[in-house]
């Protein structure tokens, strides 16, 4: 079965500004590093890292949006770069995003009938009647009721959450297979957040769609995820389905965020917490050799700075890039 | 039992935005009290007026906002009523703001470690007694490389780093009150952890107070041992954290507590708090949580709640509770 | 329940209090109560409804021109002549509405010039960037650095003084402020999420350059463009004023200049034209004020 999305070997560098007459080598970001990911049918895929991690990029380079300088981002196995004109607006249908700040995703001079209706205009896809009735449609189903009260309004009057109903209420017009979800309730008030949750889940169960799910919630990955991805400096480091990677996380970055969850429960002190959180992500223009995580990593040692660990099976679909099989607490 | 007084006291405060279009009121008879080297939090989202509040107590309220009722103490003293220069005082000597975005305090054309010292007492010290105590600074906040980081400007560092040396800059000053308000939220997970610790530390260290305002009661219930709950600017529910979280009385807050995602275990069914929340301009009648709380009785709608002591030291401002306990406002 | 429409009242920190959501009104509504509540933007706006509606009188009250000689020489103000005559009996009155058709056309036309020449060129340099935005950031400034009024007159001098002529002169002069300022919206609102995200359905660039990002920049324009028709007049008026305007056509600046040497005799030959010239830029420059005002409020503004 093809994948809707695959990237091979991706990387995606951005080459930081020098002086006129520099002489030194040009420096680059690695933003993304050798990545390969697949998003199959049905499938919620949670991207986790935190800052620098690179999973902006990756959720961009998906979506054809940034072009990777080098690897290949592949739709229904078809590279990006060789989509003919035809195949390039089927792939524009099939692959739509929510992004995460509601307030700048809708244009502010547009009204939500503007925004909505836009995408299927230029698809073609109905008379302007039809298209009128459609965006009607797809308020409902986004919980906007009555449609009638929000069509002719501008984003400015709506709070973040209806906000970013809205924004799904586009990603769904056009009937993608795959929607491409940059922390999309990250800005949302905690008491809106699981009202936006328990939206998209509703709806990918309702229309089989697959979302890439990217966050640094663990909690949002364990109620929303199928499978789960963790990225540290532009690479993954381990990649599971959810149950197994809660159950058995591997990789020590995977354990020091989970160990960095605060929970309001209050036998769950700070203080006593058996893994050490430590560090902070180092810079993505130079990586440390080896392993990126050894700068942090409580269980680095001698081999993890000569040799980069490759993501390897350590269980049942279940892959980890640590030279490491077992971890002593 | 005769406890000592509060380093500070707030009785009955009030803020309003005086606007073109109608007055908003952003706090409404807020009362609550932090003791000498106690760690309190208050939690609210968007509207809530809990940074509003902050604001008010260092009297820092931005136009067209102004403190119209209350008291507030700080250590007998009526900060409400000293002149703008005593006030200056104050703030330099005595309390500590912490924002949410650590470039909103720091200067970026100034270094870092030059920043931190302006709020030394110099006028004893040499210069490298000064530079000195800067240095100590760094160090209590962990910040790697601190000589670097002292001679470095806000934007080399990293936002975690930001951070702390907003925290040294807080320091220096010796505070009896440091209100943090959001100071995690825009940091990755695992420095937000590294922070929260911090601050902790810090507290039993030097025994300063902290305020800490957050709309996640995780953040606060790894830090405070008293929180308070704010919805649509009026205090809803306060008591020792791990009763609040234990037995959360005020719909409300049980909204909020059930709202929170855990990682560490799969929920299948999301307790979503319906509605949105209300207008600052027009808040509803009564109760201000009617229309959206799930037990809303017919009094809720006309009436105001009273404060009602649920158990000792622990109140919720609802009609839930009024039969039983004391009503004490 | 279902969300109401009401929106947030988001008062938070410091840097969230300028995000106050106001309740449901149509941008253009709220921002024309905005200008209107500004009591000097509607003296502008009455000054320059006056101008207009000299220019629309002048061929009703004065079918046969402005040039033509219709009582004594430097006569003044009365019953027939309101405004007097100049120099050569021609009535002064004539000269003021067939003069604000000129300034008009003047400032208006050549706006309308540089504000086509500007956007396109600012949206393309802002919205591509990299070499496209270098080579179109080049020819600007070189338009910029040139001395306008000396420009001008060179024009002039070697082409024949034309009012066209004049017309193109001043809008390839103030294009590339225009420019400049819309390449600075465009580079920002590119990276806007609402931009990214019609890349993401397929709208091509044309549509967003246009149908997304252009309604979000024009604010700047609005306001510059405003004050260049103020500029624009008086650069024609002075060009007049030094007998480089055209000659077939009357302007209060060709009055001032031939009023010149009369100005103790006959005071009405040169105070009426000056006083239509000064009202009508300080009417444009108060509007221009209060579009700034109205499209940028500042919240200190809304205190009561």
């Amino acid at each position: 079965m093809t994948p809707i999305l695959s990237a091979r070997e991706v990387r995606k560098h951005f080459p930081l500004k020098r002086g006129f007459l520099a002489r030194e080598p040009r420096r680059y970001v690695h933003a993304v590093d050798g990545v390969n990911l697949d998003i199959v049918e049905n499938e919620t895929l949670a991207l986790v890292g935190e800052s620098g991690s690179g999973k902006s990029t990756l959720g961009q380079l998906l979506l054809g949006l940034q072009e990777p300088s080098e690897g290949t981002v592949m739709w229904s196995g078809i590279p990006l770069a060789s989509l003919t004109k035809e195949q390039r607006h089927q792939f524009r249908r099939d692959v739509q995003v929510v992004f995460q700040d509601p307030y700048g995703s809708l244009n502010p001079r547009m009204t939500v009938r503007s925004i909505i209706g836009r995408p299927l205009k230029l698809h073609r896809l109905g008379s302007p009647a039809e298209i009128d009735r459609e965006v009607k449609r797809l308020l409902e189903l986004v919980g906007l009721a009555p449609a009638s009260a929000y069509l002719d309004r501008f984003p400015h009057e709506f709070s973040g959450g209806q906000r970013q109903r809205i924004a799904i209420g586009r990603a769904l017009a056009l009937k993608p297979r795959v929607i491409v979800a940059d922390e999309p309730v990250s800005a949302l008030d905690v008491s809106v957040r699981a009202q936006i949750l328990m939206l998209l889940t509703t709806l990918r169960r309702e229309f089989g769609l697959s979302m890439l799910f990217t966050t640094h919630d663990l909690g949002v990955v364990r109620y929303i995820a199928d499978r789960v991805a963790v990225m540290y400096l532009g690479k993954i480091v381990e990649i599971a389905p959810s149950d197994t990677f809660f159950r058995s996380t591997h990789h020590p970055y995977s354990r020091m965020l989970l160990g960095s969850v605060l929970s309001p429960n209050p036998d769950a002190k700070l203080a006593a917490r058996k893994f050490g959180v430590q560090g902070e992500p180092p810079s993505p223009i130079n990586p440390p050799s080896g392993c990126r995580f050894r700068t942090r990593c409580p269980f680095a040692h001698a081999r993890c700075e000569t040799e980069e660990p490759l993501l390897r099976r350590i269980g049942l679909h279940h892959l980890s890039a640590c030279h490491l099989d077992q971890f002593e607490s | 039992m005769t406890e000592a007084p509060p380093l500070l006291d707030v009785e009955d405060l009030t803020t309003r935005f005086y606007t073109g279009r109608g007055v908003i009121g952003a706090v409404e008879k807020l009362t609550f009290h932090v003791n000498e080297g106690e760690a309190i939090g208050i939690v609210g989202e968007s509207g809530s007026g809990k940074s509003v509040s902050a604001l008010s107590i260092l009297r820092l309220v931005p136009m067209p906002g102004r403190v119209v009722g209350g008291r507030i103490t700080l250590r007998g003293i009526d900060l409400l009523a000293l002149s703008e220069r005593e006030m200056r005082e104050m703030r330099r000597k005595h309390i500590a703001m912490i924002f949410q975005d650590p470039s909103n305090f720091l200067n970026p054309i100034m270094r870092v470690g030059d920043q931190i010292g302006e709020g030394i007492d110099r006028r004893e010290l040499s210069k490298q007694a000064v530079a000195r105590q800067v240095l100590e600074a760094l160090q209590a906040v962990h910040i790697a490389d601190p000589k670097r980081a002292a001679d470095s400007y806000p934007l080399q560092l990293s936002g975690g780093q930001q951070q702390r040396s907003v925290i040294a800059a807080a320091l220096v000053r010796r505070p009896s009150l440091i209100i943090a308000d959001e100071p995690t939220t825009a940091l990755d997970a695992t420095v937000q952890y590294q922070i929260l610790s911090l601050l902790g530390e810090l507290q039993t260290a030097i025994n300063t107070a902290i305020i800490l305002i957050s709309h996640d009661l995780a953040v606060i219930a790894s830090v405070c041992s008293r929180v308070y709950v704010m919805y649509a600017a009026q205090l809803v529910e306060s008591g020792p954290t791990a009763a609040v979280y234990r037995n959360p009385c005020h719909p409300y807050t049980q909204g909020l507590l059930g709202s929170i995602l855990d990682p560490l275990e799969r929920k299948e069914k999301l307790s979503v708090m319906a509605g949105s929340l209300p207008d600052l301009a027009a808040p509803p009648s009564g109760c201000r949580f009617h229309p959206r709380c799930p037990q809303a009785m017919a009094v809720c709608v006309a009436r105001e709640p009273p404060n009602v002591q649920v158990s000792d030291g622990h109140t919720a401002k609802c009609w839930l509770y009024a039969a039983r306990g004391d009503v004490s406002s | 329940m279902t969300e109401g429409a009401k929106p947030e009242a988001v008062v938070a920190a410091r840097a969230d209090v300028a995000a106050i959501r106001w309740p449901a009104v149509r941008r253009v509504q709220d921002n024309w109560r905005r200008f209107c509540r500004n009591r000097l933007a509607l003296v502008g706006l009455v000054l320059l409804v006056a101008t207009i509606l000299m220019a629309l009188l002048a061929t009703a009250v004065f079918p046969e021109g402005p040039f033509k000689i219709t009582g004594g020489r430097l006569t003044a103000p009365n019953a027939v002549h309101w405004l007097g005559t100049d120099e050569l009996g021609r009535d002064v009155l004539a000269g003021v509405l067939y003069g604000a058709r000129t300034s008009l056309m003047v400032g208006f036309l050549s706006v309308f010039m540089s504000l086509a020449l500007g956007i396109v060129v600012g949206a393309l340099a802002g919205y591509y960037g990299g070499w496209i935005d270098d080579a179109l950031m080049r020819t600007t400034e070189i338009f910029q650095v040139m001395p306008r009024f000396f420009l001008a007159l060179l024009v002039v001098a070697m082409f024949g003084a034309d009012i066209w002529g004049i017309i193109f002169v001043i809008g390839i002069l103030n294009w590339a402020e225009i420019a400049r300022l819309l390449r600075a919206e465009y580079l920002t609102l590119r990276e806007r999420p609402f931009v990214t995200a019609a890349r993401a359905y397929g709208a091509p660039n044309f549509q967003i350059i246009v149908v997304e990002i252009l309604p979000n920049a024009s604010s700047p324009i609005i306001v510059a463009a405003s004050l260049q028709v103020a500029s624009a007049v008086l650069l024609e008026a002075s060009l007049s004023f030094l007998g480089v305007g055209d000659p077939n056509v009357m302007s209060w600046g060709t009055m001032l200049n031939s009023a010149q040497q009369f100005l103790r005799l006959a005071w009405w030959s040169a105070t009426f034209p000056g006083l239509a010239i000064c009202l009508m830029t300080l009417g444009i420059a108060l509007i221009s004020d209060g579009l700034n005002d109205a499209l940028n409020p500042r919240l200190k503004e809304m205190g009561s």
